[in-house]
């Protein structure tokens, strides 16, 4: 593939041709800090941490680094005055957000930021930086579009109504950022804590072993969308000959 | 952490510490857990590797399957070189040379690097309370030179240097605890992991270099030649490993223990020993033998993971 050369803080780097400034920059090992992006799941550019400023033909511009893609002979720059001052805007805005998230208690450790300006004592939840990496998550991995955007309402949470499509994978739980979406199994039960909410889903037994291997919603989606007889998880994958 | 099944390993880290072309024999669980351990600690590592398999299968001069810093050392010294890499950094941060940030000092080492020859340089270095992890890739003997046994050879396997047949039933010694012995040094952070269960393995690889000061993770790793079983095996085996209660996956914080995947029945051992061409000559009693002695183990670490 075509490699692309371009400057970011004075290093020369090359990167492959159609990645982003995130992908070149981690590459070279530069450090953006990000929210909302994830390397598996296609970019929106909703928290904007990691604008940087850009420029070429004398003119400068801050842009999303993680929806930008390289050109050849950008010149990139990660920590100008420019940059920080919405950095620290926005962190200080996720503080009001989020307090209790420990990504953006670290963050605002790291720029100097010690309590919001603003806060706001009526929400309820205290975790949700609302990236929104659950909902692309469920819906470009997962295809089952269980979490929805919020609709209409401004910075409103994800979703606040218990999702009829949730099939109990947890690939929400693993790519949150801030642990505000988490998932435990505790005898025949899953357990997922999202948005002050406690969603349990029932373990399928395995007949031989005696072990709870999946939850049975996700087994019967399985079965559906494989066309699979009907006693087919009757067994776990372990003692399946 | 292994509830995850489906969909999360499209989200694993595309990342590649241990990049392909190296001179693993097929259907290495070392080789698979170095892979999953070089995902979870990222570009800012330093490794450093004792004498062994993973040496000679990754270096063969003049190539490197490498993408990270690497240091090759002795058998005896990954502890002392591990801390000493981890000083450097330290003292190079404070000078100025580097800029600050976190860097891992990782040391991997086999069974023989780590419970025989490295075992002192390794207590010392836990002792000192350096901040750097240890991995211990435990395939339970000396495999890299043709499968002698050492102190890690559990019961009853056959090796070249303990070899069944009518009057030797293989190894006549039970295997070294190793993870205990590194928890009695009162360190952070100490685990059990196996690649059969590779987020779960990630997660605590991930845990041991976040965590400040020495910690330590144990990681079972299935070897198709010195074993003997089908090379297609090598996933499967791990679990029975791990469901049979021969090498069971805890984790340690702070002296307190938490086992990470408990059956509501332990498989039969004989599962696990069957399976393989180095037990092939155990008799019933022995089979026996070995099933009281892992169920008392068990046990005595479920009475632990109460306690604590």
């Amino acid at each position: 593939m075509k490699e692309v050369k371009l400057n970011i803080d004075g290093k020369r780097v090359q990167a492959k041709e159609g990645s982003t400034i995130v992908e070149a920059a981690r590459e070279a090992g530069i450090r953006i800090p990000t929210l909302c992006h994830h390397e598996g799941i296609s970019p929106i550019g909703s928290c904007r941490l990691c604008s940087v400023e850009i420029s070429g033909d004398g003119k400068s511009k801050v842009v999303p680094a993680c929806t930008q893609p390289i050109e050849e002979g950008l010149t990139v720059k990660t920590t100008t005055e420019r940059v920080l001052k919405i950095r620290r805007r926005l962190i200080d805005r996720l503080l009001t957000r989020a307090p209790e998230a420990q990504v953006v208690q670290d963050l605002a450790n790291e720029y100097g930021i010690k309590k919001a300006k603003t806060q706001d004592t009526e929400q309820k939840c205290v975790s949700c930086d609302l990236c929104c990496l659950c909902v692309r998550v469920c819906d470009e991995i997962v295809g089952m579009k269980a979490i929805g955007k919020p609709d209409g309402e401004k910075g409103n949470m994800p979703f606040l109504q218990n999702p009829k499509a949730c099939i109990a994978c947890g690939a929400c739980a693993y790519v949150c950022p801030t642990g505000e979406i988490q998932m435990e199994d505790v005898g025949d039960t899953r357990i997922i804590h999202r948005w002050g909410r406690q969603e349990e889903y029932k373990l399928k037994k395995c007949s031989v072993c005696g072990s709870y291997f999946a939850p049975e919603v996700q087994l019967e989606y399985f079965k559906k969308k494989a066309n699979l007889p009907d006693d087919y998880f009757d067994v776990c994958p372990d003692c399946r000959k | 952490m292994e509830t995850f099944s489906v969909y999360v390993p499209k989200l694993a880290p595309k990342y590649e510490g241990l990049v392909p072309g190296h001179r693993f024999c097929i259907g290495c669980g070392e080789a698979l857990a170095v892979r999953l351990a070089s995902k979870a600690l990222g570009r800012d590592t330093v490794i450093t590797c004792a004498t062994g398999c993973l040496e000679i299968c990754t270096s063969g001069f003049p190539q490197t399957s490498w993408n990270v810093p690497w240091i090759h050392t002795l058998f005896e010294n990954v502890g002392a070189v591990a801390s000493g890499v981890e000083s450097g950094l330290k003292a190079q941060m404070r000078k100025g040379k580097i800029p600050e940030k976190k860097i891992n000092s990782v040391g991997m080492a086999g069974d023989g690097g780590t419970s025989d020859i490295g075992l002192q340089a390794l207590s010392g270095a836990l002792e000192r309370g350096h901040d750097f992890l240890y991995l211990c890739f435990d395939n339970e003997a000396y495999m890299n030179t043709g499968v002698q046994r050492s102190s890690a050879t559990p019961y009853g396997a056959s090796t070249t240097t303990s070899p069944a047949g009518k009057v030797s039933i293989g190894q006549k010694t039970w295997k070294k605890n190793l993870p205990d012995i590194v928890a009695a040094h009162n360190i952070p952070y100490v685990a059990t992991a196996c690649p059969s269960y590779p987020f779960d393995l990630m997660e605590k690889v991930k845990k041991g270099a976040e965590t400040e000061g020495p910690a330590y993770v144990h990681i079972f790793s299935p070897c198709p030649t010195g074993w003997r079983y089908p090379v297609d095996l090598t996933v499967r085996i791990g679990r029975l490993a791990v469901e049979s209660g021969v090498f069971p996956l805890y984790e340690v914080e702070d002296g307190s223990y938490k086992l990470n995947f408990d059956f509501p029945k332990l498989r039969p051992v004989r599962d696990y020993l069957k399976a393989q061409g180095r037990f092939r000559h155990l008799s019933d009693d022995e089979i026996q033998n070995i099933q009281q002695r892992v169920e008392k183990e068990y046990k005595k670490l479920k009475v632990r993971c109460q306690e604590t």
